[in-house]
């Protein structure tokens, strides 16, 4: 059965220890009244930014294991990323894809490719050494503890039921958990945390 | 390596700048060479403007400061990431572009002598470089000579005063 976004958030929550958390578009939403920990940066990252944020922070900073939450319509703006995290190959980085096929944030639109591309194939093509595809909660648990136990460069997708509703975004970005999280807040208390 | 080049990659080191994030161009290609041969430097080449601010915005999320280069035509790309990263969220962002078709006297006739009718296109985008960075309020330095590149100290200063990201123009490194 294709699990909720909030219960793919809440079994990340379960099983995070120490790793930075960068979360976009519906996760990004989602993601912080989820979370356990003040290591997060959440934000609307335009044009599918959050895996480049990713692959900066973890191909400087090795001793920091990275989580990306990303939107299967976001990173299809970014594809070229994959290409540079298949040629750095950060074994720090974990980049998950939360992919429900529409645009939630724009209406529900469908993404372009719906039918003939996979995300998988193209970050394997571009050389992440590890690539996933799960549908269910099962998988997505799995994938998380091998990860966190050892990680490896790593590209997953995850099926998740479209779960948008405009009417919750204000009370879920203004909740304070919310604002302590996003943009320049969420930025600069994430750079604060990872201070050597 | 070009006396400029070399002068930037002085001041570099001097502000512990040691990563360049990088999206092909000709106008700091003698910078991005010196920096590859140099161990002590990490280059990460990017594949699109957005992309390297992106990316930018990661490096410094980790504690370091990077430069990010990029041509006046990707700064046209990638002026959302700015706007979302180091604009809205505070992050001292160094940006190299390379000042293609600077309007400058004669500059429309030697143009038109190295690019034929592709000219005109490359001129458009030398006229909408300083009025673009005006608009999204990103302070910028013109680097012409050797003599300039301490301008990227003050960059870096303003960059940190302001919270935002500063811009250094050249033609040739």
């Amino acid at each position: 059965m294709t699990p909720k976004l909030t219960d793919v958030l809440d079994a990340l929550a379960e099983q995070r220890t120490d790793q930075a958390v960068i979360a976009t578009m519906s996760a990004g939403i989602h993601w912080p009244l989820r979370s356990r920990s003040d290591r997060d940066l959440a934000y609307y990252a335009p044009m599918g930014s959050a895996a480049a944020v990713g692959v900066g922070l973890a191909t400087t900073r090795p001793d920091i294991d990275v989580i990306v939450l990303d939107g299967d319509g976001s990173i299809l703006m970014n594809l070229g990323v994959l290409v540079t995290i298949g040629s750095w190959k950060p074994r720090n980085l974990l980049h998950a894809v939360m992919v429900n096929h529409k645009y939630d944030v724009t209406g529900g639109q469908p993404i372009p490719g719906l039918d003939t591309a996979r995300l998988d194939d193209l970050a394997r093509a571009a050389g992440v050494p590890k690539t996933r595809r799960v549908a269910e909660l099962a998988g997505w648990k799995e994938t998380l503890s091998e990860w966190i136990a050892v990680p490896a460069c790593t590209f997953v997708t995850v099926e998740v039921e479209s779960l948008y509703d405009r009417t919750e975004i204000p009370a879920l970005i203004n909740d304070p958990a919310a604002l302590a999280r996003h943009s320049f807040a969420g930025y600069a208390a994430l750079r604060a945390s990872l201070e050597r | 390596m070009g006396e400029l080049a070399l002068a930037l990659k002085t001041e570099l080191e001097r502000n512990d700048i040691r990563h360049l994030v990088s999206v092909a161009n000709g106008e700091g290609a003698a910078l991005y060479f010196a920096c590859r041969e140099d161990p002590t430097f990490t280059v990460i080449d990017a594949c699109r403007e957005g992309e390297a601010v992106g990316i930018g915005a990661g490096i410094y999320l980790g504690g370091h400061r990077p430069l990010v280069s990029m041509e006046n035509f990707g700064l046209y790309e990638c002026l959302d990431t700015l706007r979302a990263l180091p604009i809205d969220m505070g992050i001292p962002l160094l940006l190299l572009i390379g000042y293609t078709a600077r309007p400058k006297p004669g500059s429309e006739e030697a143009l038109r002598a190295r690019l034929g009718n592709a000219a005109t296109q490359a001129s458009l985008a030398g006229r909408w470089t300083e009025p673009i960075l005006d608009l999204a309020e990103i302070p910028h330095f013109l680097l012409e000579t050797a003599t300039d590149a301490d301008a990227l100290s003050r960059a870096v200063e303003l960059a940190d005063d302001r919270r935002g990201p500063v811009a250094l123009l050249t033609e040739e490194t």
